[in-house]
């Protein structure tokens, strides 16, 4: 049996192919994924190995919890002092202060240089030998206005000894001398980060930490181990500090880093692979199921001559393992080349990650190899188990092939698309523990139901959906629209892998632009600033409040309020805080104090949103116990609940007074202005653009343009998704272009006999075209149907997160429709031009 | 045979010079025809026998425009097949030529009247309504003429095929083994159909059969035996045409 099963495989090679390709991009996608994220792993642990080569222990100020924020979440400094206490440890053999902060180059042309994600910090250079950084030219710095770069940035912006760069810091801009440029060993860069070393006395003024550090990091005498290390410089260490032993602090950062970032990254890859799995099973299925058909006299044939049925199952199911193991080996290693595409994709839309070598570790060939071979045979198993009730009799019939629709169809679809729907609206409308697992899965189980349910109305929509081809077309039109009726089940499963595809990019449409619409209200009714400053090109890097007080110095402007964030910890979740100078904030933006106001906020402790104070049942004068990462856990009096949009002030709104006190956020998310009384907003304008100049990584932007800005950030964001989702766009296609092919090679004689009667060539290819286009219209109707009723649930679901007003793109969701049609033709190239090109001859006298 | 003279060609509705056909290359080459001449009379209806392997549907074939010579020529008319590309010949088929094969004639997802059509329909032309009458009441499908194909006896279906064979009124109508998958008795009913299809309707038909029956209703009767016209009869009867077999299988 395996040998017959073998040589069926061998036997037909093309539907091979056909098969083994969509099995090839769904593995090869599950392995990308891991293969990128194991490669970022791989690369952040050779950072975090780098940065802390050559250092035993690090001496810091104790935190309640470590922040995932990049700057400012975090822990509090420590004094200058502590160095020499560490130094006199006699266990110490060198040790070294270390500060970073925040420090951005601006380039020769004027502008900010972004990193695209990574952060732009400065450091102090020290000569010590746990300086992890090597002289690659020139020297370290030693003094005020020198600076040291590091080989990527000097490179990348082509700075050289001897110039003169200016510098951004959350104080004022100030031009260095460019004295080296340094490495870390053979590496040019720390993951795309900007680095600026400056002497430590300069360092300490221009990262605003006169007398401090961030760190001691330590090194023990020669023959005193690590533990010995550690016990002796806590023993001289005063109270609020704490010292780690270096392994431990790789661990930490590692976590911070996998936990905070890589997991969820990996997670939201993996979505968009399952995607392309789910898809990619649903052409699996297809096509084993029309290959069972079509081998219907064969399988009869070895039946009749004793075969049983068990043995004929077997045959399929070992000829879908042999497909499944080879196609799924074809696909991790094609993963590679998805993990590149995937950089190059995100690379393109400015997010670049941090890479060496590509990194294959053995789970990603499991997972891969377990995915292809698992979601090939269940794909496999209805179609194997239907082989087995062929009849020995049918070798001997030649009867057309065709689907009936059964009373079984209909319930059980009716069951599982009702299962499906439940699990959504409880995902969505009810509190349950894990909404999102619910949500996904009842769309899986919803897309099931659809696809067994569609054969019912497949045959009369592909009529309707083929009616004006008849009129265009004749009688070939008429063929291609019965071509695409006369099989209900396969137009259906081959329109179900497009059905899915382009409900996913209808629904991610629908939230984009809703999101849009409702930020865009949101904005219009929240700001009653006149300008808004936020990071330059959409950026996230925080800027300098030295940006702030210099509008608000300007003559035009009456008053600019600055915007900070930083997080802590309610009920042992975390939360983003908001800081503002509340007087000047209530001018710019509109709180709505429902109780409370915000002379008492700025007196002392926090205001909550209305929405999350209801929520949780807090209420003005309750006192709440807080955690902050600098201070530990306080009692904070609740002293105002304000009803402003949550989307711009967030839930929790400390007054300067209270956020410094327990935070180190120092750097400002977005600012706003307002104009002064009697002057021209132009005029207002050129003031403001001088700022502009010279603070390259703000962009000054009135309320029209911030809101265009914000929306473009949103089509952005559903510019990634999408493409994401093309992948399983293009498996669908694949499979119009499978079922088509065997559906050609099924109906040969006919297509000979059309062709004896006089059909042409391109008559043939637009008959296989036209049935094209009515299947992928059928899987677009139905796709983006319930991709508008899947977007309308969340957006009612999710009003509560800022999505409060449903839009329908429907340009867009046309641009989408037509490009589903014209895909479709395409996809139909290939199948059209092979029917094109049978031999009359051979096709009338095919058996 | 000799050449056919300019007035006879007016009078041929298709016909071969010197056809041969060659199958394969060297050693393991086959030669279906073997240097065959031979003309069709308009009006005619000619049945071309002969053992299995003579090369009767090699000839039809070739003359139809379903396949090429190896050397020689085919006419349909006065047009010349080898000069024609793929385009042409389908066109020529579609307008000149009318088949009715042993099975699988008919298209499963169109209806009977759409079959009966569709070479006009290819074309994006309509029946001539009378032609068409007429062409329909001789097949007596009666209200059958919606149906789908499998909705109708074998019978009935090659019936449907004779008549789309006929509805553009072609030159020449070819049937290969018309009534191969039919009883005796339906097929006698298809033959008579095509006999007074010849007769009431002016028609020409080339048919290939092994079934001296089927011959009987012939006009004239061609015998091949290995790619080359070993006799013709005229009038044949099944007894007649049976004993001729018998000599050349012999």
């Amino acid at each position: 049996m395996l040998k017959t099963a073998l040589k069926g495989l061998s036997g037909h090679k093309l539907r091979l192919f056909l098969t083994a390709l969509a099995i090839v991009v769904g593995v090869a996608f599950v392995s990308g994924t891991f293969v990128l994220t194991d490669t970022m792993r791989g690369a952040f642990d050779d950072l975090f190995g780098t940065l802390n080569e050559g250092i035993d222990v690090t001496v810091r100020a104790e935190a309640s919890f470590t922040s995932n924020q990049q700057a400012g979440g975090g822990r509090d400094r420590v004094p200058e002092s502590l160095l020499g206490t560490i130094e006199a440890v006699t266990e110490v053999g060198v040790a070294q202060g270390s500060l970073f902060g925040y420090a951005q180059f601006i380039d020769k042309d004027g502008d900010a240089v972004t990193t695209g994600g990574a952060p732009s910090i400065g450091v102090n250079w020290t000569e010590t030998e746990l300086n992890i950084s090597t002289i690659r030219v020139g020297r370290g710095p030693t003094g005020p206005g020198e600076v040291a770069i590091d080989a990527s940035t000097a490179e990348n912006n082509e700075f050289a000894i001897g110039d003169t760069v200016p510098i951004l810091f959350t104080g004022p801009r100030q031009d260095f001398a460019v004295v080296g440029i340094f490495g870390f060993d053979e590496v040019d860069s720390l993951l795309g980060a900007t680095v600026a070393a400056f002497e430590t006395t300069t360092a300490q003024q221009v990262l605003d930490a006169e007398g401090e550090f961030d760190s001691i990091e330590a090194a023990a005498a020669s023959g005193v181990s690590q533990a010995d290390l550690i016990a002796a410089i806590e023993a001289a260490l005063p109270a609020g500090f704490e010292a780690i032993g270096q392994a431990d602090l790789i661990a930490e950062q590692n976590e911070d880093v996998n936990e905070g970032f890589l997991d969820v990254f990996n997670i939201i890859l993996l979505v968009f692979a399952g995607v392309a799995v789910f898809v990619g099973a649903f052409i699996i299925a297809n096509t084993f199921s029309i290959i069972v058909a079509q081998r219907t006299r064969e399988l009869a044939l070895l039946r009749a001559v004793g075969a049983t049925g068990a043995q004929v199952t077997w045959m399929i199911l070992i000829e879908t393992l042999v497909v499944a193991v080879l196609a799924s080996a074809v696909g991790i290693i094609a993963g590679g080349l998805v993990a590149l595409g995937l950089q190059g994709l995100l690379s393109a839309f400015g997010i670049d990650l941090p890479t060496s070598g590509l990194v294959f570790k053995p789970r990603t060939v499991i997972v891969g190899m377990a995915v292809g071979v698992i979601v090939t045979t269940l794909s496999a198993l209805f179609p194997a188990w239907s082989a087995s009730r062929v009849p020995p009799v049918a070798a001997m019939r030649d009867v057309e092939q065709t689907d009936t629709l059964t009373a079984r169809r209909l319930i059980g679809g009716s069951i599982v698309t009702a299962l499906g729907l439940v699990l959504i609206l409880a995902g969505l409308f009810s509190n349950i523990w894990n909404e999102l697992a619910f949500i996904g899965l009842g769309a899986l189980i919803l897309f099931l139901g659809v696809a067994v349910l569609s054969p019912f109305i497949a045959e009369r929509m592909a009529r309707i959906i083929g009616f004006p081809a008849r009129r265009l077309f004749g009688v070939t039109g008429k063929l291609g629209r019965e071509n695409a009726a006369r099989r209900p089940v396969r137009t259906a499963a081959t329109s179900g892998a497009l059905m899915i595809g382009l409900a996913l990019v209808t629904l991610f449409l629908i939230l984009g632009e809703s999101t849009k619409v409702s930020v865009g209200n949101t904005i219009d009714k929240a700001f009653s600033a006149d300008f808004v400053v936020s990071p330059a090109d959409g950026g996230f890097q925080p800027f300098s409040p030295q940006v702030t007080r210099d509008i608000e110095a300007l003559p035009e402007i009456a008053v600019a309020s600055g915007v900070r964030q930083a997080e802590f910890r309610l009920d042992g979740s975390n939360k983003f805080a908001t800081g503002v100078e509340i007087e000047k904030a209530i001018q710019t933006t509109n709180f709505d104090f429902v109780s409370g106001d915000a002379q008492s906020l700025a007196a002392g402790g926090l205001a909550i949103h209305v929405d999350e104070a209801d929520d949780k049942g807090f209420v003005l004068g309750q006192t709440l116990e807080l955690e902050f990462a600098k201070t530990g856990f306080q009692n904070i009096e609740v002293t105002g609940i304000y009803e402003a949009e949550e989307t711009f002030v967030g839930s929790y709104v400390f007054s300067t007074i209270e956020f410094d006190r327990h935070f180190t956020a120092d750097l400002e998310v977005f600012s706003m202005a307002n104009v002064a009384p009697g002057v021209a907003t132009a005029e207002a304008r050129s003031a403001l653009e001088a700022v502009e100049v010279r603070y390259p990584n703000v962009q000054i932007l009135n309320q029209a343009e911030f809101r265009a800005e914000t929306e473009s950030n949103i089509d952005q964001l559903l510019a990634i998704v999408t493409a994401m989702l093309a992948l399983a766009l293009l498996i669908a296609l694949l499979g119009i272009t499978n079922t088509l092919a065997l559906s050609v090679f099924e109906r040969t004689r006919e297509i000979g006999l059309l062709r004896a009667v006089g059909m042409t060539r391109r008559q043939v290819r637009i008959m296989i075209r036209l049935e094209a286009l009515i299947v992928s219209i059928f899987g677009a109707v139905l796709g983006i149907s319930i991709g508008v009723v899947f977007g309308w649930l969340v957006v009612q679901a999710t009003g509560d997160l800022g999505i409060t007003d449903f839009a329908l793109p429907v340009s867009t969701l046309i641009v989408v429709f037509v490009f589903a049609g014209v895909a479709g033709v395409l996809a139909a190239g290939f199948p059209a031009r092979k029917a094109a090109k049978l031999n009359v001859l051979n096709a009338i006298s095919y058996e | 045979m000799t050449a056919p003279t300019s007035a006879e060609k007016t009078r041929v509705a298709a016909r071969v010079e010197d056809a041969v056909k060659i199958y394969g290359e060297g050693d393991a080459s086959v030669r279906a025809l073997a240097g065959i001449s031979v003309g069709f009379d308009r009006g005619q209806f000619t049945a071309i026998m002969g053992p299995s392997g003579s090369g009767k549907s090699t000839l039809l074939h070739c003359i139809a425009g379903l396949d090429n010579l190896t050397s020689g020529s085919a006419y349909i008319g006065d047009t010349e097949l080898g000069s024609l590309n793929d385009k042409a010949l389908t066109l020529l088929r579609r307008d000149k030529v009318g088949f009715i094969f042993q099975a699988f004639n008919l298209i499963p997802t169109l209806n009977a009247e759409e079959n009966i059509v569709l070479p006009l329909s290819i074309a994006g032309d309509k029946p001539d309504q009378a032609w068409y009458d007429q062409v329909v009441s001789a097949v007596g499908l009666g209200d059958r003429l919606k149906h789908r194909p499998n909705e109708l006896s074998g019978g009935q279906q090659q019936r449907v095929a004779a008549a789309r064979a006929l509805v553009s009124k072609p030159e020449i109508v070819f049937a290969d083994e018309p009534s191969g998958n039919l009883d005796s008795q339906t097929g006698a009913e298809l033959l008579g159909f095509m006999r007074e299809a010849v007769d009431n309707l002016d028609q020409t038909i080339v048919m290939v059969t092994h079934n001296p029956l089927d011959a009987a209703y012939a006009d004239k009767v061609i015998f091949l035996a290995d790619g080359r016209i070993v006799d013709d009869m005229d009038d044949p009867t099944a007894n007649k045409v049976l004993d001729r077999l018998k000599t050349l299988e012999a």
